[in-house]
């Protein structure tokens, strides 16, 4: 049997900033790429959130991004978007699904980058419609569905939570008040020290506090979100403050009456692709969540599948765009495109600026109580699973009872069997299982991920088109 | 085994991606005109015309919307004529959509 030749050199999963900067990279270097992007437009998540111009121009890394998306598009680089692979093979082969058609893809090396998504932050009440994550608050703004008098309250924990309240504030939303579970004290030390090392990060949170505080916005820190309630659709929100031990102070509760809720919890990876492929995965303490296993030139265990942006740590667009280039170096070395040691001084100096970035987003994580601090708080009623509907008590009562495996307890009580299979509950699920074992679930034992990634047709499936090239002179072809 | 051009390209990287044209274009919900932007995300031109509400789940027919706005969630599922049953934040308004909320029930 013939075996099937390679398509394309370097396939790059995931159109943010790292999967761009890598384009790039590797194609000057003269590897043959290609970018596939799940959504319509190439930036990721961060030019999605801020698709505004003079939003960009405040951020240099941001500002950066949208510069080299103009310039992967003007290079001619094979990018397609609308493009949804749902699944990956050990044989180097990737399956796409393109408009009415599948199109299968062998590349020699993968770039998976696929970003972050928003962390689950339980409470009573986090289901009803109304209440939205800041990250779709941000989306939206330009879209109109947020009125400009509707109240609307902002409430979680970590350093996304302010910037997304100053952006909702800027679009003339009606912000009533910003939720920040860290204490006062907690913070001000966290700002103490980044002012040491990270003045500009710092100077720019006491811009945006400015900002609400001129505005009128009630500060709320060291309080969190205990229930959400309303006929059928959010109408009001009880927030408490939280005592010494994180528990909520009920006497000393709030009611807020507000039809929309934006919650932010912080970031977690996208690792499903790395799942599928069977790469190892690791538990991040920090983060509190599970990115696969690298080495110091973001390979993971495959050696053929490369990491970076978020899913390599949770650190922002400088660290995404400083790795995706680090990859394009990377690939282009272990596919025999250019020789090492003319890239060995470049490869150096971009590890230092790495380093350097993880320190900083380290410094700025530490600010903050920890990312799944709030499911400490949630009542057993609280929905763990959204798609099944399993409660937290429900799923307590199991984690006792169980072999102490995710896989266990989803077979009792379906927890990550329903349309999002475990993506947002996962996180929930993990922690819960690390409290009652004493100690974080395996890399190896968390919830399996099937094919199809995504939702797939039948006439997809059964439209096939097999290879597609990755030239770099496509232009007018 | 040559191989297929596949013609979507970007050849123009857009500015100021608002994602919408900025036109107003006429869908139908439930039967009902309602005008949104062509090109913005279905669950924000739902939203922005009253419809919060977009499914109801399987085990206690909870009132589910919009939660994560990027596809990850699939709370904002709703069947839109011709297509299926798909995620409205990651489904673009284009004139014509007939879409079809409430009427997923057992997902």
């Amino acid at each position: 049997m013939i075996e099937r030749p390679y398509d394309v050199d370097l396939t790059i999963i995931g159109g943010g900033p790292a999967g761009i900067a890598a384009a790039l990279t590797a194609s000057e270097q003269g590897v043959k790429c290609l970018l596939v992007e799940r959504s319509g437009a190439l930036g990721g998540q961060i030019l999605s959130v801020h698709p505004r111009a003079d939003e960009r121009n405040h951020d240099p890394a941001i500002e950066r991004t949208y510069r080299l998306c103009t310039r992967l598009s003007k290079m001619g680089i094979r990018a397609i978007t609308k493009a949804t692979i749902w699944n990956v093979e050990p044989t180097h082969i990737l399956h796409i699904a393109l408009g009415p058609s599948n199109i299968s893809v062998k590349t020699r090396a993968l770039l998976i980058t696929t970003g972050a998504r928003e962390r689950p932050m339980p409470f009573l009440g986090w289901c009803l419609p109304g209440v939205i994550t800041c990250g779709a608050a941000q989306r939206l703004i330009g879209q109109e569905a947020i009125k400009r008098n509707r109240p609307v309250l902002v409430a979680g924990r970590g350093p996304l939570l302010l910037g997304a309240a100053v952006q909702l504030v800027d679009s003339g939303v009606n912000v009533v008040g910003l939720v920040e579970a860290t204490p006062p004290l907690h913070l001000a030390i966290g700002g103490l020290r980044l002012a040491f090392t990270e003045r500009g990060r710092v100077g720019k949170a006491a811009t945006w506090l400015w900002r609400l505080v001129k505005e009128r916005v009630p500060l709320l820190f060291g309080h969190a979100v205990i229930e959400a309630g309303g006929n059928r659709e959010l109408a009001w929100v009880v927030t408490a403050p939280l005592d010494r031990q994180s528990r909520p102070i009920i006497k000393k509760r709030r009611k807020w009456l507000v039809d929309t809720l934006c919650i932010s919890n912080g970031l977690e990876p996208n690792i499903e692709l790395y799942q599928i492929l069977g790469c190892e995965l690791v538990y991040d303490s920090r983060a509190q969540a599970y990115f696969p296993r690298i080495n110091d030139t973001l390979q993971t265990s495959i050696p053929w599948v490369y990491a970076a942006g978020e899913v390599t740590g949770i650190g922002g667009v400088e660290k995404a765009l400083i790795e995706g280039e680090l990859v394009g170096l990377h690939a282009s070395i272990a596919l025999g495109v250019t020789q090492k040691l003319k890239l060995v001084d470049r490869i150096k100096m971009l590890s230092l600026q790495r380093d350097k970035s993880l320190r900083q987003a380290h410094a700025v994580d530490s600010a903050f109580i920890r990312p799944a601090a709030l499911v400490n708080i949630a009542s057993p009623e609280t929905i763990a699973c959204r798609c099944e509907e399993v409660t937290l008590g429900e799923l307590r009562s199991e984690a006792l009872i169980s072999n102490g495996s995710p896989r266990d307890i989803k077979m009792r009580t379906r927890i990550g069997m329903g349309m999002c299979q475990g993506r947002i509950c996962s996180s929930t699920l993990y922690h819960e299982l690390m409290l009652t074992n004493g100690h974080p679930v395996s890399g190896a034992e968390l919830l399996r991920v099937r094919p199809p990634l995504e939702p797939i047709s039948l006439e997809q499936l059964t439209h096939e088109i097999q290879s597609i090239t990755g030239n770099n002179d496509n232009k007018g072809a | 085994m040559t191989g297929h051009k596949i013609e979507q390209d970007i050849s123009e990287f857009q500015p100021d991606q608002e994602r919408s044209s900025g036109k107003w274009v006429d869908i139908k919900v439930n039967g009902k005109t309602i005008r949104a932007l062509h090109g913005q995300p279905l669950a924000a031109a739902l939203i922005a015309a009253g419809f919060r509400t977009m499914r109801h789940t399987q085990h206690s027919h909870s009132p589910r919307g919009m939660f994560c706005g990027m596809g990850v969630c699939y709370e904002c599922l709703v069947r839109i004529r011709g297509q299926g049953i798909l995620r409205s934040c990651m489904t673009e308004v284009v004139p014509g959509l007939e879409v079809e909320i409430e009427e997923v029930r057992n997902l």
